[in-house]
């Protein structure tokens, strides 16, 4: 081969080694301007301006004469018989130049020279494009960069936005023995009341600044990326984040370290005893959210009276529960090495501490159980669970049950025998005078009676027909001069009220004649004439004598406390603001913020937070679905069901009428 | 503005004025709690009569038997088909009295429909005062006065969600009988819920 030819085949190493150099460093220029979010437009000029100047550095190469001098300058072998090859004054020579340049194979030169300008380029676009891999893929979305208000960045601005692509960091209080967890790119950070949060971003040109509340944080820089780390504090709290004039919210969401739930399951209720002795068993159950620390009992034993009284407490079975998140412990307290006195009080309740060492110890107890020592003088009136007393009234049966049993026996009168018969109807006979009886005491105790009709002499009882108590009704209701008290129509209020139950009487009279004669059939019709006057005087019971009343006027401004004063004209009362308004107020800035969605969607993020970290105190009810559509919202997924559920929980649920009131006024 | 009048029924059969403290009972509490004009006395008004159009809400109570007239039954048929509301308080506080009795099917037959028990939730126990279990109980329920029973519903008659005719066996008439005067001694002012009955009958 001839030396031009074997020129031209370095030639073409080395050009396509500058190619293929050029398309790296384009690649990398292209990745590296997405991953900082740079658009499309400027990320494929910056390629082509990177490729242009590798090819432009590379342009010798198409000259062979420059080819030649550099395999010269790399190969000192070759002694210039290359270049005075390629020289046209050289053709003489030419026969002896080939054969010198024959030995010498500078070729190999060439293509390891192209291979190792490769090793740059390379590097840099895989470094890109592991970059472009590793950052949030929101990062390269058009219009859509996190933390750049309508997805644009502002003329003039750095283009590396430190406020996307945020981490979170959250180290829960060692005791609760919770792992650390990192949330990506958050719109909010829940976490424990002390918890240590870590926030950071990638740093780059203009500082960021933080402020949470109205506290600023401290912002350090390192390793290319700025943080801040702070405790979480113990109320919903903002932080508010700024690069430039550019914003991002975060919202602090503490979770309180509950304090420890204590049961005591023994003793049951609170006693007195007579004694003072023995063995109390105490049992309680613990439990606790992250981990108890320890458990014991605590009694106060008080004693005296009146104003006089002496207290001393007791600390009982202090022992540890190896931060486990429930237990339970028992204890026989001994009454005896109380040395109780009468009169003495033991109060008893069981006591937890939680290990919360950062916001705690939590401490709680259970309810408190009392035992008191009786005084000798209460002996006598020690409580017990007495009976109720007996009602004579409740034994009664009733006319309606008599009348039942009457029937009954009337329908199986044809298949009973004559004895069984008398047997059965003297029974209801004797029930029917009992209950007569009854009426009569009401309707003696009425006519001025001892109303104990029922322990009158019988034969007198007797005597006494319903026209003779008729007779005391009217004696009854006129004074002793002869005037009546009341008067309705033609007879007294008294006996106008006393009639129907006179009824009864006379009635349930014949009714348990007829009975004990073992004749039920007869006896039917004067029961069910009972009955019948019994529900009257049940109405009469009901009218009530009373004269007229005087219409009241209600005085208007004395009850809206208008107040009175000689030509001072009283205000109207305003009306106060309502618990609905604040509600109605925070509907509307959640509507606001709903209206937003579409044409800022950062800033309708920024506002629902803002309201969120309000309703978390206010309406906690409200703030949960909010936090979920927060969620959807900042991971694109669809948030309508919970916008929805949100503004139900703060309007409560629609109501929907079929129009405009009915009411119609005036005919 | 015309103010709100107090009305309550005059009908023939019965004792109609068996509460007659309830109207002044109710003013006042419209007066003590709202800013709706009121005016201070109240009115009876027949329920034979047109005047019965003039009140947007009326009161029927009494102890015994009730039977409307013809006159009665038609008026008072416009009259609730013109949007007006009958409350009616069954003043034996029975579930199955004279009056019960008489006055439920008396309303059943005048409304075509019978009377239901109206839900705790329904915007009646909400319109001003809130009521969340529903109709506030009377010390005469839970006295065991009558049937000894606490009433857990009203019973009503609706047309399109609102309430044409309400009925109750709570025996507010006695619950609310006293001189408004005599309302700084209560610890809690029992005549609440008829400030919800106004402002329903006021705005649905």
């Amino acid at each position: 081969m001839r030396a031009s030819e074997r020129v031209a085949r370095a030639q073409r190493a080395l050009a396509a080694g500058a190619a293929a150099s050029a398309l790296l460093w384009a690649i990398a220029v292209a990745a590296l301007a997405c991953t900082l979010g740079v658009g499309g437009v400027a990320a494929g000029l910056g390629a082509l301006a990177a490729a242009a100047v590798v090819v432009g550095r590379a342009l010798p190469v198409r000259r062979p004469e420059r080819v030649a001098l550099w395999l010269e300058e790399q190969v000192p072998a070759l002694e210039y018989a290359l270049v005075t090859s390629l020289d046209p004054a050289g053709a003489a020579y030419a026969g002896e130049l080939e054969s010198r340049l024959a030995g010498i194979a500078f070729e190999p030169v060439a293509r390891r020279a192209a291979w190792r300008s490769l090793a740059l380029p390379s590097g840099a676009a895989a470094l890109a494009v592991l970059l472009l891999a590793v950052v949030p893929s929101r990062a390269l979305r058009p219009g859509g960069v996190p933390g750049v208000v309508d997805g644009r960045v502002p003329n003039g601005q750095s283009a590396v936005d430190a406020l996307a692509g945020l981490s979170a960091r959250i180290e829960p209080p060692r005791y609760t023995g919770l792992e650390a967890e990192v949330l990506d790119d958050p719109v909010r950070i829940p976490a424990l009341v002390g918890s240590m949060i870590t926030i950071e971003g990638r740093a780059g040109g203009e500082p960021v600044r933080g402020v949470a509340d109205k506290d600023p944080l401290l912002i350090a820089i390192g390793a290319g990326r700025w943080r801040t780390r702070f405790p979480m504090p113990n109320a919903p709290t903002v932080v508010r984040l700024a690069q430039s004039s550019r914003e991002r919210l975060l919202l602090l969401e503490p979770r309180a370290d509950s304090v420890p739930v204590v049961t005591l399951d023994s003793p049951v209720r609170d006693t007195v005893l007579r004694i003072a002795a023995g063995v109390l068993p105490l049992a309680a159950a613990f439990r606790d959210d992250f981990g108890l620390a320890e458990g014991w009992w605590e009694l106060v034993v008080s004693r005296g009276e009146g104003e006089s009284f002496a207290f001393r407490t007791l600390v009982l079975g202090r022992a540890g529960f190896g931060n486990s998140r429930s237990g339970s412990r028992a204890w026989r307290l001994s009454l005896d090495s109380l040395n109780l006195e009468p009169g003495d009080l033991v109060h008893i309740r069981a006591v937890a501490r939680d290990g919360n060492t950062v916001t705690g110890p939590g401490l709680a107890g259970s309810d408190v159980r009392t035992i008191r020592v009786a005084r000798a003088g209460e002996y006598d009136s020690v409580a017990v669970e007495a009976l109720p007393p007996p009602d004579p009234i409740a034994g009664l049966i009733s006319e309606r049950m008599l009348i039942l049993l009457t029937e009954a026996l009337e329908r199986k009168r044809p298949r009973l025998p004559r004895p069984e018969l008398v047997a059965e109807s003297g029974r209801i006979a004797r029930d029917q005078n009992t209950l007569r009886r009854e009426v009569g005491d009401i309707v003696f105790s009425r006519l001025g009676g001892d109303g104990r009709e029922s322990v009158r002499d019988e034969n007198a009882r007797d005597a006494l027909t319903p026209d003779a108590l008729l007779e005391a009704a009217e004696a009854a209701s006129v004074r002793a001069g002869g005037e009546r008290v009341d008067f309705a129509e033609d007879e007294t209020p008294v006996v106008a009220i006393n009639r129907p139950l006179l009824e009864a009487y006379n009635a349930m009279w014949d009714a348990g004649r007829a009975l004990g004669i073992a004749d039920p059939r007869r006896a039917l019709p004067h029961m069910y004439a009972a009955l019948a006057a019994i529900q009257r005087a049940r109405l009469a019971e009901r009218v009530y004598l009373r004269g007229a009343t005087k219409p009241v006027i209600v005085d208007l401004a004395k009850i809206r406390l208008v107040g009175k004063k000689d030509g001072i004209e009283p205000r109207s009362r305003a009306p106060r603001v309502g618990e609905d308004d604040v509600m109605a107020r925070r509907a509307a800035r959640f509507d606001a913020a709903i209206g937003l969605l579409r044409a800022g969607p950062a800033a309708a993020i920024d506002s629902l937070l803002l309201l969120r970290a309000e309703l978390l105190v206010a309406a906690p009810a409200a703030a949960t679905p909010l936090g979920d559509a927060l969620d959807a919202l900042r991971s694109g997924r669809d948030a309508t069901g919970a916008l929805v559920r949100a503004r139900r929980a703060l309007l409560g649920p629609a109501t929907a009428g079929a129009g405009l009131s009915p009411w119609g006024g005036l005919p | 503005m015309t103010p709100f009048t107090f009305a309550t029924a005059q009908y023939d059969s019965g004792d109609w004025d068996s509460a007659p403290f309830v109207p002044a009972n109710v003013i006042d509490a419209v007066a003590r709690y709202t800013d709706i004009e009121v005016t201070p006395t109240g009115v009876v008004v027949p329920l034979a009569s047109r005047d019965l159009f003039r009140y947007p809400l009326v009161y029927l109570t009494g102890h015994l038997p009730v039977r409307f007239s013809a006159a009665e039954r038609g008026i008072l048929r416009t009259y609730l088909d013109r949007g007006g509301m009958l409350f009616v308080d069954d003043h034996n506080h029975d579930v199955d009295g004279q009056f019960h009795k008489t006055a439920t099917d008396e309303l059943g037959r005048l409304a075509g429909a019978p009377l239901r028990e109206l839900p705790n939730s329904d915007p009646l126990y909400s319109a001003f005062f809130a009521f969340p279990e529903g109709p506030p109980t009377t010390s005469h329920e839970l006295n065991g006065w009558g049937d000894n029973l606490v009433h857990k519903h009203l019973l009503a008659v609706l047309r399109r969600d609102r309430i044409r005719i309400l009925y109750s066996n709570k025996d507010y008439s006695s619950e609310w009988s006293f001189h408004p005067d005599n309302k700084r001694f209560l610890s809690v002012d029992t005549t609440r819920f008829a400030v919800n009955l106004v402002v329903y009958a006021l705005t649905r």
